[in-house]
């Protein structure tokens, strides 16, 4: 039996915390990660990333409340910019504020996952396994550039729709 | 009206693809891995109540300030938030649940008050409740000693709403 080869991962650490920062830095080293960056706000995140061709970062973890450039500018210039290096690249978003709003504004921009603060290794663990374990398809349509926001295949179990419509009428 | 095309596609490259190279019967996260990122956890939690109560510190001086001058009160308030949210992200994470619980109540409390005097001792009775509980290492919930405070300051925050500031 062998385990993911993380040692092979680069990661991109986001946030204005640097506590926070060094925190997931050291764990994700811990976890076997072989390359993890870190960054104080979006903007020098995108400076970053668009700079990365030659040593690709696979995944970028983000508080969402930083400035200059909040986590969801960052994940706008990802999935949308022409600089952005990899439009699939997996992004979680942190955050101590779980509003129904801003959620769905982070899930609007393409978001992949969300990491709820305070942080714990068990959910952090949880969420990379999530990302290696199950990729998302992503959709592509007028508005939206992301992963699929469906993440249930709910089996329909009534009758057939055609019969029920002719009942109604 | 026409809809606009969707389109389904799956990234060229996946981590799965990547973390997975070259191996068969993979069981997911190394269980070593994972042991040692436990242990940074737990190192890190021993220096987390110095870090707290020099956050505690930092409340302590807006507090100073905000009684002092009128005119840096509303900054004061502003940084009193930012540590709170700051605590109340830290808390738990470090094994002090109680920590996250009344930074959050201060956190909210401290954005929308405008620094009334009997607000200010609402805030510093949060400050004070996280030097005790940090002072006294009440980890998880704190037990009745826990509950006691979180309830007074409940009561406190009742009997003295912050205002919205007005825009």
């Amino acid at each position: 039996m062998s385990y993911y080869r993380l040692n092979l991962l680069s990661i991109l650490v986001v946030d204005d915390d640097p506590d926070i920062c060094a925190l997931i830095n050291d764990l994700l080293r811990a976890l076997g990660f072989g390359r993890c960056l870190t960054a104080v706000n979006g903007e020098v995140a995108m400076a970053i990333l668009a700079d990365s061709e030659a040593t690709p970062i696979d995944l970028v973890i983000t508080e969402i409340a930083m400035e200059p450039g909040d986590g969801g500018d960052l994940l706008q210039w990802i999935r949308r910019s022409l600089k952005s290096p990899n439009r699939f690249m997996p992004v979680v978003l942190m955050t101590g504020q779980t509003e129904m709003e801003a959620m769905l504004r982070m899930r609007d921009l393409g978001v992949t996952e969300v990491l709820a603060k305070p942080l714990s290794l068990d959910r952090l663990c949880s969420v990379i396994d999530g990302l290696i374990a199950s990729p998302r398809r992503f959709v592509e349509s007028g508005r939206y550039f992301g992963p699929d926001r469906r993440r249930l295949e709910i089996p329909y179990r009534g009758g057939e729709r055609r019969d029920l419509a002719e009942e109604k009428t | 009206m026409t809809r606009p095309a969707v389109r389904y596609l799956r990234p060229p490259e996946s981590l799965r693809s990547k973390a997975t190279r070259d191996l068969d019967d993979v069981a997911g996260l190394d269980p070593a891995g994972i042991a040692a990122a436990e242990a940074v956890l737990e190192a890190r939690t021993t220096h987390y109540p110095q870090a707290a109560l020099t956050d505690v510190d930092i409340l302590d001086r807006c507090l100073e300030k905000a009684r002092a001058k009128i005119v840096e009160r509303a900054g004061a308030l502003a940084n009193i938030a930012r540590t709170a949210n700051t605590m109340r992200c830290h808390g738990s994470t470090y094994g002090y649940p109680l920590v996250t619980k009344i930074a959050w109540s201060l956190y909210e409390y401290a954005r929308k008050a405008v620094g009334s005097e009997e607000q200010l001792e609402v805030i510093e009775a949060h400050a004070k409740a996280l030097r005790v509980v940090v002072g006294e290492s009440l980890t998880g919930d704190g037990g009745p000693v826990g509950r006691e405070v979180v309830d007074s300051l409940r009561q406190a925050v009742e009997g003295v709403p912050a205002e919205r500031r007005r825009t």
